[in-house]
């Protein structure tokens, strides 16, 4: 059999690293065909179709994805999926309906959904993980679900507590004494000033404990990188909130002066205004989180460079919701792939020893697709 | 027999293999650099053919070939008989594409405007009462809170429009209850679900008789009748998961838009129901609309009295525009 170091000399020599550029090569006129064939077919089976759509979607984005010459494999299975989604169908429709049916339901199955929240989350990172591979060596997530229920505490306490105060306070009744506020101010305070670390943590957790065959990743960012850039973020929404705030106060002056007539040009201008500067947002977030991240994520000894920045983000961002507008949704494939194939194509690795490195494991396990599923009906795929 | 450049993959390395593949006796050959296998092709599993990526032939022991040049591997495939599946097909030719469009727009148009009223309706008939009452209670709650209070018509002509309405409309058929209240509003009047309808003092004032405000409360009854409450929950939970399903992976304040346009045509249609049913019931009982036309027409001069020149398009408003209203209410009693 071929082993390391047989590889490592099809390397270039010395301890010179070598680039990988990450290529995306989809297209989006090819995934529109795709894309509305899925959506045709989910829509007109009632749904019951979108876990083929989503297999067939994550394949042709991870087929289309290469390094080194090499494409990257999805391999999940469309019933795994299926049965997934049911769960989150049941758990969405109890959640709905359990407060309407009455206040101690809704809040036993509150407290059911929040204790099994993690779980499923763990699931369906192992399931990406498990089902996902490069050069035919799979990934792996060895993260402890103990340690998932830890990181996710804070937040599961925080709507539950939200929960009981809304189910049993009295607002007009309830007159609490000033350390009462005092407190529950602070431990708000508390709770938004720990977010950051907490996301940190679930990162950590997630990068920190992924395998590519029998190599193990390593996530080296400090809870620091996190705080920083959930300021930058927080220094830029404060400009911007100057800016429109600015731009509301001219236009409902305009307004004031123009004795009455509804000044459309100007709503629609301060609209298109507020839209851009609201994607100025996201885009720095989204850029300043991949960035740090995957200049932070090594793969043995390979290591990983990510060059996004702000302004392209925000074109894109920019562009993506114009012209999904004037074409009433059917941009939806071609912005998939805008933003995906900027995201992908700023990211390199690099190495010493070439791709050819990675062994895979032996001790591979079956996951259920219970958590995949449900994760994505939820909306909180994290994303990269 | 023609060979084609491939990267072979054993599935326990990452390291790639150039090889040369090909078709020999029904059997795919792999042979190069230390690799020489052969394998039957009714083993093999091929990946869906993609524009730009190589093609992927799985070995049922796990390795597999990259191939890039699809257009040639395509020919290789069919002279030795693979058919891609029906999907694939479909997918890579713009005819089909186009049907798929056109099949799309046409299906969620019939579900929209046929399909999705009769579910909704279907389904508010299913509520138990219980629910519907529990739901109004609430809201009941709020509005005794914030937005009402205590009316200063006269007992006398409350109990007269009670009387009245009453004769027509039977309280023994039908679960409903009727109150007065003054508040900031302005002329207006609401029906909740479990059947209690508000009408404000500024509504019973600006009436030029009692028949206006009979209308006014036929109307009302027409929501409670329908259901619409209920019906328009779930309309939104329907739309507004499609929606999400259409353009919510991109952006999910925009999925609101197109949802939100079509609630409000959605209400537009639930409004000109309780018109209809309003003008049916009066018509039944001998009652002229003719003061129900007034009433509104008063409404209006009042509203552009207050706010000049303001008027949403038709397509942002939660009712059908007055003076079309008027018009209805105005034909029957010629």
């Amino acid at each position: 059999m071929h082993d390391v170091s047989a590889a490592a000399a099809a390397a270039p020599a010395g301890d010179v690293a070598t680039e990988y550029p990450v290529r995306f090569l989809g297209s989006g006129s090819e995934y529109f065909r795709i894309w509305i064939v899925n959506l045709l077919l989910t829509i007109v089976t009632l749904g019951i179709y979108s876990a083929w759509a989503k297999v067939r979607r994550l394949k042709y984005m991870y087929r289309n994805t290469q390094i080194a010459g090499s494409s990257f494999d999805y391999h999940g299975s469309p019933i795994a999926i299926l049965k997934g989604r049911l769960i989150a169908l049941v758990l969405v429709i109890a959640y709905n309906f359990s407060f309407r049916f009455s206040l101690t339901a809704g809040l036993v199955t509150l407290a059911l959904l929040a204790a099994i929240f993690p779980w499923l989350i763990w699931q369906s990172l192992r399931f990406r993980l498990r089902y996902s591979s490069y050069r035919g060596i799979r990934f792996r997530f060895a993260g402890r679900l103990g340690e998932l229920y830890l990181i996710a505490a804070p937040v599961l306490l925080a709507v539950l507590s939200g929960a009981l105060a809304g189910a049993f306070v009295d607002e007009e009744a309830f007159d609490p004494p000033a350390w009462f506020a005092a407190f529950f101010g602070i431990a708000f305070l508390l709770y938004f000033a720990l977010v950051p670390y907490l996301h940190y943590r679930f990162k950590r957790y997630q990068h920190g404990n992924s395998f590519l065959g029998s190599t193990a990743a390593r996530f080296t960012a400090t809870a620091g990188t996190f705080y920083a850039i959930y300021g930058i973020v927080f220094l830029i929404s404060l400009g911007v909130a100057v800016v429109v705030g600015g731009i509301v106060f001219a236009v409902g002056y305009g307004f004031y002066q123009a004795g009455g007539e509804i000044p459309y040009v100007g709503i629609a201008v301060g609209i298109i205004v507020f839209y851009a500067l609201y994607l100025l947002l996201i885009a720095a977030f989204v850029v300043l989180l991949q960035n740090r991240i995957w200049n932070n994520t090594t793969l043995g000894e390979v290591r990983f460079t990510s060059q996004a920045r702000m302004l392209p983000m925000t074109r894109i961002y920019f562009v993506n919701i114009i012209l999904l507008f004037l074409t009433l949704g059917l941009f939806t494939p071609f912005a998939v792939i805008r933003s995906l194939k900027y995201r992908l194509q700023v990211v390199a690795a690099m190495t010493t020893a070439g791709m050819d490195q990675f062994l895979s494991d032996a001790s591979a396990e079956q996951v259920a697709a219970a958590g995949e599923g449900a994760a994505d009906l939820f909306d909180i795929d994290i994303g990269l | 027999m023609s060979s084609l450049d491939a990267r072979y993959f054993d599935g326990t390395s990452s390291r790639a293999h150039a090889v040369r593949v090909s078709v020999v006796d029904h059997e795919l050959d792999i042979d190069g650099d230390g690799i020489a296998r052969r394998v039957p092709l009714a083993q093999l599993r091929v990946s869906e053919p993609l524009a730009h990526a190589p093609r992927i032939v799985t070995l049922s022991d796990g390795s597999f070939c990259e191939v890039a040049d699809n257009a040639a591997f395509s020919q290789l495939l069919a002279n030795s008989g693979h058919r891609d599946s029906f999907v694939v097909a479909w997918q890579n030719q713009w005819r089909g594409v186009i049907f798929a469009v056109v099949g799309l727009i046409v299906f969620l148009f019939a579900a929209y405007r046929w399909a999705l009223p009769v579910a909704a309706e279907a389904i508010a008939q299913q509520v138990p009462l219980s629910w519907e009452q529990k739901l109004g209670r609430e809201a009941t709650a709020f509005l005794e809170k914030r937005i009402f209070s205590a009316t200063e018509l006269s007992s006398a002509r409350r109990e007269a429009l009670i009387d009245r309405f009453e004769e027509i409309a039977p309280r023994d058929e039908r679960d409903y209850e009727i109150r007065f209240r003054a508040s900031k509003i302005g002329p207006n009047a609401l029906a909740l679900p479990g059947g209690v309808i508000y009408v404000t003092d500024t509504l019973v004032e600006l009436a030029p008789d009692n028949d206006a405000v009979i209308g006014v409360l036929a109307h009302e009854l027409g929501h409670i009748e329908h259901r619409h409450l209920m019906r328009r929950l779930f309309a939104s939970a329907a739309v507004g998961a499609a929606a999400a399903v259409l353009v919510g992976d991109v952006s999910t304040v925009l999925a609101a838009l197109p949802a939100i346009l079509i609630e409000l045509d959605y209400s537009r249609a639930m409004e000109r129901e309780a018109d209809n049913y309003s003008i049916d019931l009066l018509q039944k009982n001998k009652i002229s609309t003719a003061s129900l036309a007034t009433l509104f027409e008063r409404m209006q001069k009042a509203h552009e009295k207050r706010s000049p020149g303001q008027q949403w398009p038709a397509y942002l408003s939660t009712h059908p525009p007055t003076p079309e209203r008027i018009e209805l209410f105005r034909k029957p009693a010629n």
